[in-house]
């Protein structure tokens, strides 16, 4: 899926325009990245950027996957 | 710029695969249900999926009676009932040893090693491995993969060659020798990935929903962690069908020792131990301690961590059960810690020189962070304890080789061994 946006936050409001409900997978009730999901901006955790404001310019790649443990 | 949320799940009909006493898998975080299949994310929340079970009824004799391996408890498990009779490595029954030197070294009354270094390929990946495989050829998988701090690598390796699977296991390339050499020899695939765990675990996410294969901790996950209820069900029976008092855990992902718990709640719900207070403790490294850190700052969520420690079968820096493990110290009364790379090979030592036990970096973690607990007041040392050693020191040689070598090099003559002897004031 493609989408515009300069952040993370702005990219995931763009995907609820398109698909809508996608967003509430997403993040949680308070808005925050639910615990079980993790995002990628190109190839980095978002936990290590900014988070939800994490810049995402032009060509930028996001991976949404869950969290899965193991050893 | 483009976005590519990668495929959660995928349903795989399940309907002709047996599964014995579980019914469905449920999510752990907002309670929905999914048939059972190679599904391991919630479609609604992304929470982690979990089998559900109607176990009926139970017994003692029903337990007993059964193999001398973790399929003795093929009742509580999600697989068929003839399972001990198909092609697998029958992990489980490993020893519960009365650890008195140790508990002597400590201060402490009664002291209990679970030592699952006894398991076919020397960890206790055997028992999750077992039973995630059954589950990938109930639903039909003919290659089986994982993600892989080491020893999950090797046996899944082993199990498959066993089943008569193909098998692609990925672990990081930085591993010990031990563990690139024991996962390499069964014969199937192994990919070396210049990264950490967490980096391998991604790509595994990636490969599991586009290669169709069984991820045993990916897509199959829901399964292979319950293979870690039997490490709880055993020490409950070795007891003679009670629960400890305290049990110390290490963590990686934080599966075990909510299994664990898991596996005590459904003995006392069956009827088959009395209900009694059960204090489950974590152990981490401190050179990747996001669970211990969220422990000690009071946080729910785990903040992942890059990590660095010599216990690399630990080394998961953003741990998925980390806030189930929280849950479970919190709700037990336990508590979690962590121990510097020098505790956990002084750790090692101890468990050596007192019980015999030659534990991998894992097993030198947990009995480092006992001794830590009970330093802090957090452990009652009257109390009896159980420790799980998970892992086998012959797998992580690096890690000790600097504090244990050759007393003394001598020539074969008599002469200089009693002049070593004289010195040493050996008699």
């Amino acid at each position: 899926m493609a989408a515009e946006g300069g952040s993370l936050t702005e990219v995931l409001d763009a995907l609820e325009v398109a698909h809508p409900g996608l967003k509430a997978r997403v993040l949680d009730d308070d808005g925050a990245i639910r615990r079980f999901v993790n995002v990628y901006v190109n190839d980095d955790d978002v936990r290590f950027a900014e988070g939800l404001a994490t810049a995402t310019p032009d060509g930028t790649s996001i991976s949404i996957i869950p969290a899965v443990a193991g050893g | 710029m483009t976005a590519s949320p990668d495929a959660a799940a995928t349903a795989a009909g399940a309907s002709s695969a047996s599964f014995g006493p579980a019914r469905n898998l449920t999510c752990r975080a907002c309670g929905a249900q999914f048939p059972l299949g190679d599904s391991y994310a919630c479609m609604e929340c992304f929470g982690p999926l979990e089998v559900g079970y109607d176990f009926g009824t139970v017994t003692h004799a029903d337990i007993e009676t059964g193999p001398h391996s973790m399929w003795r408890y093929a009742p509580l498990l999600p697989v068929p009932a003839d399972i001990a009779t198909r092609q697998n490595l029958s992990p489980g029954m490993t020893k519960l040893v009365k650890a008195d030197n140790l508990a002597a070294a400590l201060g402490m009354k009664t002291l209990w090693v679970k030592d699952d270094s006894g398991n076919p390929t020397h960890s206790f990946k055997d028992r999750v491995v077992a039973i995630a495989l059954s589950a990938a050829q109930e639903l039909g998988f003919t290659t089986v993969g994982c993600a892989s701090t080491g020893n999950l690598a090797g046996a899944v390796a082993a199990a498959a060659a066993r089943a008569g699977l193909k098998s692609c296991v990925i672990a990081p390339s930085n591993l010990e020798a031990g563990k690139l050499v024991t996962a390499a020899i069964y014969g199937g695939t192994l990919v070396a990935v210049d990264g950490n765990y967490d980096d391998v675990n991604r790509l595994c996410s990636e490969v599991a929903a586009d290669m169709g294969w069984g991820f045993v901790n990916v897509n199959l996950r829901p399964y292979y962690g319950e293979g870690s209820k039997t490490v709880g069900y055993e020490v409950a029976e070795q007891l003679g069908w009670r629960l400890p008092r305290q049990l110390v855990s290490p963590i990686a992902s934080g599966s075990l020792m909510t299994k664990v718990d898991k596996a005590f709640r459904e003995l006392v719900s069956l009827g088959l131990v009395d209900e009694a207070p059960a204090s489950i403790f974590g152990a981490q490294a401190t050179g990747c301690s996001p669970v211990s850190a969220a422990w000690a700052a009071g946080h729910d969520v785990v903040q992942p961590v890059r990590p660095d420690t010599i216990a690399k079968s630990l080394a998961i820096g953003n741990p998925a059960d980390g806030p189930y493990a929280i849950d479970v110290a919190r709700r037990t009364g336990g508590a979690i810690a962590d121990v510097s790379d020098d505790e956990i090979v002084a750790g090692i030592q101890l468990l050596a020189a007192t019980e015999g036990i030659f534990a991998e970096t894992a097993g030198g973690v947990t009995v480092a962070t006992l001794r830590k607990l009970l330093e802090a007041g957090s452990l009652d040392p009257d109390a009896e304890t159980v420790i799980l050693n998970t892992g086998d020191g012959l797998k992580t040689l690096d890690a000790v080789e600097p504090v244990a070598s050759p007393t003394v090099t001598i020539a074969p003559r008599y002469g200089e061994f009693r002049a070593f002897a004289e010195e040493k004031g050996l008699r």
